[in-house]
């Protein structure tokens, strides 16, 4: 140990202090090694512990992060974060992250890996990539991908040649809800959902949890919406956190849904309770809407919904008598039944009779864009190659999207069906907790030639990857710039607040590394990102210097939230309006106005299995996280109070949920509650990890997914139905 | 100077948990504890529900228990009227823990007790607390209650805000507004609670068997002294008779000592333990132990030194011991005098730490302290009836013994009927003792073996006086009659240990908050 000069002075100075100071400071001085605590440094960036992405502000003490919180300016955390925002630095100093590249050698699953270095990685998939590519054509890479990385993935698939991509956050999530509101209103709800919550004097919640999906500033506005006294409708079968809010608490029977909104038309527009002047200015097809919708009487939906006609026609009245600032949320997940576009439809149109569409306390409008689109497609100037073969990801759907439909591209991967697929790139998602029907999934990884995982933690698909590349963590990493369509638009910068730990790379470093080996140089044309900040910064007409120093600027003058009824406003449908009657579904074969279809019930013995979040994990990204699972360990089942009695089942009790199919759960602890319906079980998503290097979330509780084997795929737009299996509880 | 509070708006409380990790960054909380808390407490049955979400904190109550609990005023007020902890004043001794009926307060790693602090340097640098900060349903709200127009001076003057535990007088800091159901008759079914320590959840787990054996061994000793000190008193003694009864004292001394090291070994911080002696705490009772202990120890030396035989002095290895003896020895009675105070000192000391706890329903008693004195005093007198060599001094004792036991079989009745007569928290303290439910047995049990062992030895004693009424004292006990005595004592002594375990572990099953 070599002692500096400073040291020794340190030394004296203590020990001529001992004697004056007395041994009430023996403690301090028993510090005397310890440096004295750095002053702080604050440095702005963008969370990704979810995928509302809030603007940060990280404190640095000595280069480690101490504590993150919400960027006072930046419209979607308003100063705040939530409890996940906060457990960032979890994720960051969590000894089990990725921290070498790997290559596997043991069987896929196993999860027994060789520590390899970035070259030998990159190269070995770049290897088997070409020769995908030679042998069955680049179309038979498909890429699933998550949050921020897919910017660089999509990018670097579409470069490579394959259009087979599938995002979760499509088809087992918002999907439907956005195909929905585009047939309807010409434009789909955004995200941040663009729903005027602090204005609403009436809140409609289907099955839409707010607080246990803890949505920032959404939650910020919900709660300030309920302070001001907005009445709030939640249909839920379980006594959600909002439900505690509501003044209306309707435990729908699941599967129903559709029921309840149609008889609220039914209602509202036989009461004469719809908004005349808009309906007649913006909406086409009111009278057929109205001819439709004629038998579904709040009697009828009391059978279907076990809700009393009387609070169906009490609620409706509230609607209409507090339109427009009603705001019937679309939800976010309504990946639900077979019919999820047609439920969502409703909603869609249920908004427009109460001309709660661009009206305060509905749904605000997009702000105006004055910015030009910029993406990395752009910097190259390069054309993508068009692709030889039919895309497989977007299946049958007429509606579908880009971001495709994973089930599809399993299914491709199975039968080798309409081509083989034969290698997947699995960016930034837990492909095997997010993706119903695991043993398909799990199957069809058998089929391939290449398996690689570009993540930061070891989840459970992970265990089946043939290479793994280890990626930073948003607070190590640049990203490309956020364009924030709230209220206003602006524009955010994630920056790397610290260096990146191990050997870890960011998502846009590892994608242009192997565009390189690709011979796809071309498209990557940048050796820092900040070649790429710089140029987007220019062409959007910003300063890179200012952005970096306030994480986020708004572009003023963008806000345009509501319809000025002195111009004409023109929705962006084929008709100009909000379509009621939707044309485009008529002529692709569906119905053009929501019809309801019975969806099947459990069977005796059986519970609907119904899924939803908690405020303190996202999904199955951050069960391991130490400051977050510190919060949550494991989850619980949750049944009804009385049938727990039945089944002589006590709270705590250990069990073991069966599904139809005979999957058995993990075992998990049962929450016995008074505030869920009989007919169902609720599961919160995202436990029961069967990868054992996570090793806090490690079998801790029941995997959902595992017992979602079966699901229905909505015709329209793909959106995979997945509230549709049925669970009996066995003793663990 | 400022009167800071919270009000926490529990409409607006959205369960995010946002403040629970906010705090842990923020204050460094170490892994696996927490200093605030939500709550969430569901009323009524399906599918007629009502629940309230809360999230809990240190009170900063105005008459804190904790302050008057802490030995050395490591717990203190601060300046600003918040309730704050010196950590370098903190002896672990976890009085706090057990003051608190808010299961504020835990024992961090490095052994001081903490909590809450409302951010008090966030408010130096002009902040709020960082669970304000991040509150995402502004659901949490602070300031000066000095500044009428501070928010949270307009809230309490606009809505009927409640505190937690009213009824327990602690004067909290923290208010509840909880607009839309101002007050509530239904019971409540369910609570889910995150971000709990495991000292105070489910219940306490904040003293063990150390400290029963603390209390049984300071009480026997106690109970020793007391008897002794009786013994050397009675007015027929000469100095040299009394000077046979030095094993008692000696074996007090022991008692207490070892008791003393049981206790050190209970806290948490011992490093720390010198504040103590730096200020004398009349309000805690920890610091009437600090200061007590070694005093009585004291006394008890000198008892030891003035009774001493002189064919035993050359166990004293320094001679000014010997001379220090030979001075003491005629101020016997006065030491013995001292002593008496001292033992009943001591063993009432032992029930009043318990029964200072304001979080204790089962502890929190008056009834408690005379209890535990009646118990030492007679778990003492059994004591000299196995030590004693001489006749009379046996019979005596076991005479006395027969009062003290009769006393400690009404006074554990009592005890008991004074908690069930008591509110509901008094009266479910008892829960443990009579519910006869598995993982509560072991209580029941405890009162059982109190119920016979206590009789049988007043049984067994009542028949030797018997015996000696009728044919008088003999010179010599035979070894039977030796052997009955022993066991009759040993029962009493046991009695009186089981007892103290009882109470010290069913004492921290029931808090006084309702959880």
């Amino acid at each position: 140990m070599k002692w500096s000069r400073r040291d020794f002075l340190k030394v004296v100075a203590a020990s001529g202090g001992i004697g004056v100071i007395g041994a009430t400071q023996v403690d301090r001085l028993l510090g005397l090694g310890r440096k004295p605590e750095g002053k702080p440094v604050y440095i702005p960036t963008v969370c990704e512990m979810c995928f509302w992405r809030c603007g940060v502000m990280a404190k640095v003490v000595d280069g480690k992060v101490v504590k993150l919180d919400g960027h006072p300016a930046h419209p979607q955390s308003r100063g705040k974060l939530c409890a996940r925002g906060h457990g960032g630095i979890g994720l960051l100093y969590d000894p089990d992250r990725l921290k070498h590249p790997l290559i596997r050698v043991g069987q896929r699953g196993e999860g027994k890996f060789k520590k390899a270095s970035w070259d030998e990685a990159l190269n070995y998939v770049a290897e088997k990539m070409l020769k995908i590519k030679e042998t069955y054509g680049p179309e038979s890479v498909a890429l699933f991908t998550h949050g921020t990385i897919s910017t660089y993935f999509v990018h670097l698939l579409w470069a490579y040649g394959s259009p087979n991509l599938g995002m979760p956050s499509y088809a087992l999530c918002r999907g439907a809800r956005d195909i929905a509101f585009k047939l309807t209103f010409g434009a789909p709800v955004g995200n941040p959902e663009r729903v005027d919550l602090k204005n609403s004097k009436v809140i409609v919640l289907m099955g839409f949890h707010i607080g246990e999906n803890a949505h920032n500033s959404m939650c910020q506005e919900f709660a300030e919406a309920v302070g001001k006294g907005a009445t709030v409708i939640v249909v839920d079968p379980r006594f959600s956190t909002a439900a505690s809010k509501a003044k209306y608490w309707l435990p729908i029977k699941p599967a129903t849904d559709l029921a309840l909104l149609l008889a609220w038309i039914n209602v509202i527009i036989t009461e004469g309770l719809y908004d005349k002047e808009y309906v007649a200015k913006y909406t086409e097809g009111f009278d057929k809407l109205a001819e439709a919708v004629k038998e579904y009487t709040p009697q009828w939906a009391e059978k279907e919904t076990d809700i009393p006609v009387s609070l169906i026609i009490e609620t409706a009245r509230i609607m209409g008598k507090n339109k427009p600032s009603v705001l019937i949320h679309p939800g976010r997940h309504t990946a639900w039944y077979g019919d999820n576009t047609q439920r969502v439809r409703a909603i869609a149109i249920l908004t427009a009779l109460l001309g709660a569409y661009g009206r305060p306390g509905g749904i605000y409008l997009p702000p105006k864009n004055p910015l030009s689109e910029y993406g990395f497609g752009d910097f190259c100037g390069v054309p993508y190659p068009e692709h030889q073969k039919p895309e497989i990801n977007k299946g049958p759907y007429p509606f579908t999207e880009e971001e495709g439909v994973i089930p599809e591209i399993i299914k491709a991967t199975l039968t080798e069906k309409p081509y083989p697929i034969k290698g997947w790139l699995i960016t930034g998602t837990n492909l095997i907790k997010s993706t119903p029907n695991q043993r398909d999934t799990i199957e069809a990884i058998k089929k391939l030639d290449l398996v690689v995982a570009v993540d930061m933690m070891p989840f459970d698909h992970v265990l089946y990857a043939d290479v793994v590349l280890p990626e930073c963590t948003y607070l190590e990493r640049y990203d490309d710039i956020f364009v924030v369509k709230e209220r206003s638009i602006g524009l955010a910068l994630r920056q790397p607040v610290v260096n990146p730990m191990y050997d870890t790379k960011p998502g846009w470093w590892i994608a242009k590394e192997l565009g390189v080996r690709l011979g796809l140089k071309e498209y990557f044309p940048y050796n820092d990102f900040e070649d790429f900040l710089k140029a987007k910064c220019e062409a959007l007409g910003l300063n890179f210097e200012e952005l970096k120093q306030k994480g986020y600027i708004e572009i003023p003058d963008t806000a345009s939230p509501y319809i000025d009824e002195a111009f004409e406003f023109k929705f962006k449908t084929p008709s100009g309006k909000i379509e009621l009657y939707s044309k485009q579904l008529e002529e692709a074969g569906f119905p053009s106005i929501p019809t309801y279809t019975k969806h099947e019930q459990p069977p005796q013995g059986y519970f609907r299995l119904i899924y939803g979040r908690v405020p303190v994990h996202t999904f199955s990204r951050t069960t391991n996280n130490p400051s977050l699972w510190e919060l949550m360990k494991e989850n619980a089942a949750w049944v009804n109070a009385k049938v727990a009695k039945k089944l002589g089942l006590k709270n705590g009790d250990y069990v073991v949920l069966v599904n139809q199919d005979g999957v058995k759960s993990n075992k998990v602890k049962l929450k016995v509650t008074e505030r869920i319906r009989p007919d169902c079980v609720y599961v919160p998503h995202g436990f029961g990890s069967f990868s054992p290097m996570l090793k806090r979330a490690y079998l801790n509780g029941a995997d959902d997914q595992q017992l979602i084997t079966r699901y229905a795929v909505d015709p329209i737009s793909g959106s995979v139905g997945m509230r549709v299996n049925f669970v009996k509880i066995e003793k663990a | 100077m400022p009167r800071y509070a919270m009000v926490i708006d529990v409409e607006k409380c959205v369960g995010c948990m946002a403040c629970v990790i906010a705090c842990k960054k923020e204050n460094k909380v170490a892994d696996g504890y927490f200093r605030t808390r939500v709550v969430e407490e569901v009323r009524g049955e399906f599918p007629n529900l009502r629940m309230e979400l809360r999230s809990e904190l240190c009170n900063h109550c105005e008459i804190a228990p904790c302050i008057d609990a802490c030995p050395t005023r490591a717990s203190h007020r601060a300046k600003d009227g918040t309730v704050q902890i010196d950590h370098k004043k903190c002896i672990g001794c976890k009085a706090c823990i057990l003051a608190c009926p808010y299961d504020a307060r835990y024992i961090r790693p490095d052994g001081t007790a903490d909590k809450c602090t409302f951010c008090q340097h966030r408010l130096k640098e002009g902040k709020t607390p960082a669970c304000v900060e991040t509150c995402l349903g502004k659901s949490r709200i602070f300031g000066d209650l000095d500044d009428p127009e501070s928010e949270v001076s307009k809230l309490l003057r606009t809505y009927d805000a409640a505190v937690r535990l009213e009824w327990a007088g602690t004067k909290p800091r923290v208010f509840y507004v909880n607009k839309r159901f101002p007050g509530g008759v239904l019971t409540m079914v369910e609570i889910t609670i995150t971000g709990t320590n495991s000292i105070t959840f489910p219940h306490f787990e904040v003293w063990d068997w150390r400290i029963v054996l603390y209390l049984f061994l300071g009480g026997l000793a106690a109970g020793t002294l007391v008897m002794c000190s009786i013994a050397n008193l009675r007015p027929t003694k000469t100095v040299e008779e009394l000077a046979k009864c030095v094993r008692a004292p000696l074996i007090a001394f022991v008692m207490l000592a070892v008791g003393a090291l049981f206790i050190i070994l209970e806290i948490k911080a011992p490093w720390h333990l010198y504040w103590g002696y730096l200020t004398f705490q009349p309000l805690s009772l920890m610091s009437w132990g600090t200061w007590g202990v070694p005093l009585v120890l004291f006394f008890n030396a000198l008892y030891i030194l003035a009774v001493l035989p002189e064919e035993q002095k050359h166990y004293l290895k320094f001679e000014f011991l010997k001379r220090f003896s030979d001075r003491l020895k005629p101020r016997m009675r006065l030491i013995a005098k001292i002593n008496f105070v001292a033992g009943i000192f001591l063993a009432i000391y032992t029930g009043i730490l318990l029964a200072s706890f304001l979080a204790v329903p089962l502890w929190n008693n008056a009834t408690l302290p005379i209890l535990f004195l009646v118990s030492a005093l007679s778990a003492g007198a059994a004591l000299i009836v196995i030590i004693a060599k001489d006749v009379e001094i046996k019979y005596l004792f076991t005479k006395i013994d027969v009062w003290l036991i009769v006393i400690e079989l009404l006074l554990i009745p009592l005890y008991f009927y004074g908690l069930y007569v008591s509110s509901a928290p008094y009266k479910r303290a008892l829960e443990p003792f009579f519910s006869f439910k598995g993982e509560y047995f072991i209580y029941t049990l405890a009162l059982i073996l109190i119920f016979l062992f206590l009789p049988l030895a007043l049984r067994m004693k009542i028949g030797e006086i018997t015996e000696f009424e009728e044919h008088g004292l003999p010179y010599q006990f035979t070894r039977a009659q030796i052997l009955r005595m022993n066991i009759a004592a040993i029962l009493v002594i046991t009695g009186t240990l089981i007892l103290r375990g009882a109470i010290v572990y069913a004492g921290q099953l029931i808090k006084l908050s309702i959880y």
